[in-house]
């Protein structure tokens, strides 16, 4: 059995919050279980509200936290533990990412293209200036930006949707066969937001690049992924192809997800629960969305919910689930 | 408001402009080592062969101001250099790597901070009597002058390395070093610059009360020094003015000058970013 | 309510002039929920800065008026021309600022905020325990929990904080509320859950309501009117339901378009290009050089805002004979 690209086993990363004495214990992740194959570029998005773990969930998949428990494999080859693992010029030439704020993601001292320059030459795409400059301008000019435009100018003088672009070249540079996009369309207008989402699909086609796509925005999740994770309050609720999660959802969160997508040409008309204070839903015991959800019964308040496989690739975590499937 | 900072910039670098000329250009003049005692005829008032008059020591009042200056500069500016320079390395490495080299190298700064640096410079110095050269003077101020801007270096490094933008460069395949540099510098370097101009003040300042109060290198002629000796031949109660007069005055007009260029420099810098 | 009449609101630099609104004539109708709508740049937030009489340098009106119309304490109208603005603030016209996340004092807890809010001549002020009864209350309206108001602002999350700042603006019950991108970069259980706040308390206390958004989206669900906004100018202005099932505008058009839906899998095409530099503006229509249908005509003359039908006004050489596109396509 061929690896699968990315695999992700029991994960959680767990937070201490509050003071020294009385401080909480957050499970920012906890226990998600994820897999990319290998076989075809895929774009996985993982969906959630703010305080769902999704960004956390992107930073250790990139190395920049460790988990608490549990491993993640690139291509079989572990990302954290001290034997057998990446070196980090092999990682970087692997995964490389995207910003969700791009005026943040370069130093407003330095000129873009310095970074650009960077990554061909320190990750061994080109070997002198010259050879750089010409990988450059083809990245460039592959999302749409000629180099003769970039060259020599500073974050402030481009506009947030050309910028996130460069941003998408810089991490295309060294032909990564993962990307990982935190909230890469949600600094921008949302009528740019489809000129950086087509831009995914492009270059998953063209260069065979698979992307995970962190973010909050269904509808261009809807548009631009093969599969969908819904995540709430550390855990995925709810796995599956993004067509059949987010046309029939099954698990009740999904669905609360979908109704509050201002829609236009249909009219909200109920009310809905709104989220209580962060640490006290994420210290629920039992489901942690039971508090909000219309079909919460009292073993979701007791219990926590089992994954349940519905087939097709489907995976949902609740009670209301296992029933029909029992 | 765009006059206002303009003129405190050009005054205060007027003044160190005058001073750096009185202190590295001047001196090249002076007729013969000023520090040599009963060259010229004692407590003569000014004229025009001795501009600040006489010594009690037989020494021309005026070039030994110039030496004077020339050497507190050169202690003011070395000290300034090295402990921004060592500062600023050791701050930003520690903010930025964490973890055990940032425990070892804070606990070297806080160490350095605590320590009361007045009574170890008077021992110091007391050590070396008569033998330290204003090198090693100002080498001995450095020492206690680095861990102001590593603490703050370290404290900009902290809150910087969360940003996107350390991480793109990580991405882009930088070195920690290049990254401490070429990221993280560059958000601290007009404080650094500031600082800089006030380790010179502190410095000239140190180096002087050590001077008065006769821990200094006495042969070498230093601001403080100058006052040290005008002060053992009471020059105050003996009324010689220009003896005591000129290195006091010449400190004030070196502060106000150093004060009004940092200050200067920080509004225009304000101003520079729109406010 | 408040009519503003050609209004020029510049940020004005000894270097460059910004003309981020230039001229600008709308009425805002007591009672309504109007949306201005538009791309980052296009001057809405600006606009509404100036609505609220926040100028700061650089940012002055440098022509045309705005005069608000607030019902004094005795009932009857009182107007007040826009340099006077302070004086009625908070307390007859609220403002939520963008990025409002970092609106509130960090070192100060989230109840102390709320009792900072009430003006000194107030009563209330005199009388804690009657004034945090009446802001619990307040709290269970807008369906906050009560704890929030021992936290300080930290300790809260964007959308909790978010849902606490729409409460401090409103809570002494202006007569205008102006709502600058309230629920950008929050999520959309959120951004529901804010719009369905700021709806409730419009529909109850009767309060003019102008929100600002660049999500087409969010004017469809709340808006009764919207205003487009592009490159300074109005473009378009007329009913929400009209504006979307027959924009009159080839920009709305667009905007509309480029909207992603959930559950049509077509191809979704953004806007090519970018806004006109608003330093230097272009001689004609703003939008000519992004727009498929422009003509020489356009790219000559500024088109003024005509009206299509009684209600609705669009700024294009093309109007009377109308484009397609809308939520018919």
């Amino acid at each position: 059995m061929s690896n699968n690209l990315l695999e992700i086993r029991n994960l959680t990363k767990v937070f201490k919050t509050g003071g020294l004495v009385f401080g909480t214990r957050l499970a920012a992740v906890d226990n998600v279980s994820l897999a990319v194959a290998a076989d075809r570029p895929a774009i996985l998005s993982i969906v959630g509200e703010s305080g769902s773990g999704k960004t956390t969930l992107a930073r250790i998949l990139l190395r920049l936290q460790e988990p608490t428990s549990g491993e993640v494999q690139l291509d079989g080859k572990p990302l954290f533990g001290r034997k057998g693992t990446f070196a980090d010029t092999e990682f970087r030439r692997f995964v490389q990412p995207v910003f969700q704020n791009p005026f943040e993601a370069f130093s407003p001292h330095k000129t873009v293209d310095s970074y650009l320059y960077a990554t061909a030459m320190n990750l061994g795409v080109a070997g002198t200036r010259d050879e750089a400059t010409k990988v450059i301008g083809d990245i460039l000019a592959s999302v749409g930006l000629d180099l003769g435009k970039v060259c020599g100018k500073y974050p402030h003088q481009f506009s947030g949707g050309e910028l996130q672009r460069v941003s998408i070249a810089r991490a295309l540079i060294p032909r990564p066969r993962l990307i990982i996009a935190d909230e890469p369309v949600s600094a921008l207008d949302a009528s740019l937001r489809m000129n950086v989402v087509n831009q995914f699909l492009d270059l998953k086609r063209q260069f065979g690049v698979s992307f995970v796509y962190v973010t909050h925005d269904l509808s261009t999740a809807y548009y631009v992924s093969d599969y969908i994770a819904i995540m709430f309050r550390g855990q995925v609720v709810e796995f599956g192809p993004a067509g059949q999660v987010l046309t029939a959802p099954s698990h009740p969160y999904t669905q609360l997800l979908m109704d509050c997508v201002p829609k236009v040409g249909q009219k909200w008309d109920t009310e809905i629960d709104l989220p209580d204070v962060e640490t006290v839903e994420f210290a629920a015991t039992g489901c942690k969305f039971a508090s909000r959800c219309q079909c919460a019964r009292d073993v979701c308040r007791k219990q926590r919910p089992p994954m349940v496989e519905l087939g097709d690739d489907r995976r949902v975590l609740c009670f209301k689930a296992s029933d029909f499937t029992a | 408001m765009k006059r206002k900072h303009n003129s405190r910039l050009l005054a205060g670098f007027a003044l160190v402009s005058l001073f750096a000329l009185l202190g590295f250009v001047v001196p090249f003049f002076s007729p013969e080592d000023p520090r040599v005692w009963n060259t010229v005829p004692r407590n003569l008032p000014a004229s025009a062969a001795h501009l600040l008059g006489t010594t009690s020591l037989g020494q021309d009042t005026f070039w030994f101001l110039t030496w004077a200056i020339r050497n507190s500069l050169i202690i003011g500016l070395i000290t300034a250099v090295l402990a921004t320079v060592i500062g600023l390395v050791v701050g930003l490495t520690a903010g930025f790597r964490g973890g055990t080299i940032d425990r070892v190298l804070t606990l070297l700064m806080d160490s350095f901070i605590v320590i009361p640096s007045l009574p170890i410079l008077i021992l110091l110095a007391s050590l070396m009597k008569g033998r330290a050269s204003i090198i090693l003077v100002a080498g001995v101020l450095v020492i206690f002058n680095w861990p102001w801007p590593a603490r703050q270096a370290r404290a900009s490094a902290l809150s910087l390395r969360e940003r996107d933008f350390v991480h793109t460069a990580w991405f882009s395949g930088e070195s920690p070093l290049k990254i401490t540099m070429r990221e993280l510098l560059p958000f601290i370097s007009s404080w650094a610059l500031g600082n800089l101009i006030n380790t010179v003040l502190v410095a000239v300042a140190t180096e002087g009360a050590l001077a008065v109060i006769g821990v200094s290198n006495q042969a070498q002629a230093t601001l403080g020094t100058m006052i040290f000796w005008a002060m053992q031949h009471q020059a105050l109660l003996a009324e010689r003015w220009l003896w005591i007069g000129s290195p006091v005055v010449a400190i004030m007009l070196l502060f106000i000058g150093l004060f009004l260029t940092q200050t200067g420099l920080s509004q225009y810098s304000a101003t520079k970013r729109g406010r | 309510m408040q009519a503003i009449r050609d209004l020029q609101a510049h940020y004005v630099t000894p270097t460059v002039t910004v003309r981020a609104v230039d001229g600008v004539s709308l009425d805002v109708r007591e009672g309504e929920i109007l949306g201005i709508a538009g791309e980052s740049g296009c001057g809405k937030s600006t606009l509404v800065k100036a609505m609220y009489g926040y100028l700061p340098t650089p940012l002055t009106i440098a022509g045309g008026s705005i005069s608000t119309t607030v019902r004094g304490p005795d009932g009857k109208p009182v107007t007040i021309e826009s340099p006077d603005m302070r004086s009625i603030w908070w307390k007859h016209i609220s403002y939520i600022p963008q990025g409002s996340m970092s609106v509130l004092n960090p070192v100060v807890r989230v109840e102390n905020q709320f009792y900072d809010a009430v003006p000194k001549s107030d009563p209330r002020r005199r009388d804690r325990k009657a004034l945090r009864e009446q802001l619990v209350q307040y709290l269970r309206e807008l369906d906050l929990p009560a704890t929030v108001l021992k936290a300080y602002p930290h300790q809260l999350s964007g959308g909790m904080r978010q849902r606490v700042i729409v409460a401090l603006a409103t809570f002494l019950h202006p007569q205008l509320v102006l709502a600058d991108e309230p629920t950008t970069a929050l999520d959309v259980v959120v951004q529901r859950g804010i719009l369905a706040m700021l709806t409730r308390l419009q529909k109850k206390m009767g309060n003019t309501l102008v929100i600002v958004s660049h999500d087409m989206g969010v004017h469809y669900q709340v808006t009764h009117r919207m205003a487009i906004m592009y490159a300074g100018k109005i473009v378009e202005l007329g009913p929400t339901e009209q504006v979307f099932t027959n924009p009159r505008h080839p920009y709305t058009a667009m905007l509309i378009r480029s909207l992603p839906r959930v559950g049509q899998a077509g191809l979704r095409e953004g806007i090519p290009g970018s806004p006109p530099s608003l330093i230097t503006p272009p001689e004609g229509c703003r939008f000519a050089e992004r727009c498929p249908h422009a003509t020489a005509l356009c790219r000559e003359r500024v088109p003024d805002l005509i009206d299509v039908n009684e209600t609705h006004q669009v700024a294009c050489h093309l109007a009377p004979a109308g484009i397609a596109g809308g939520l018919a396509e």
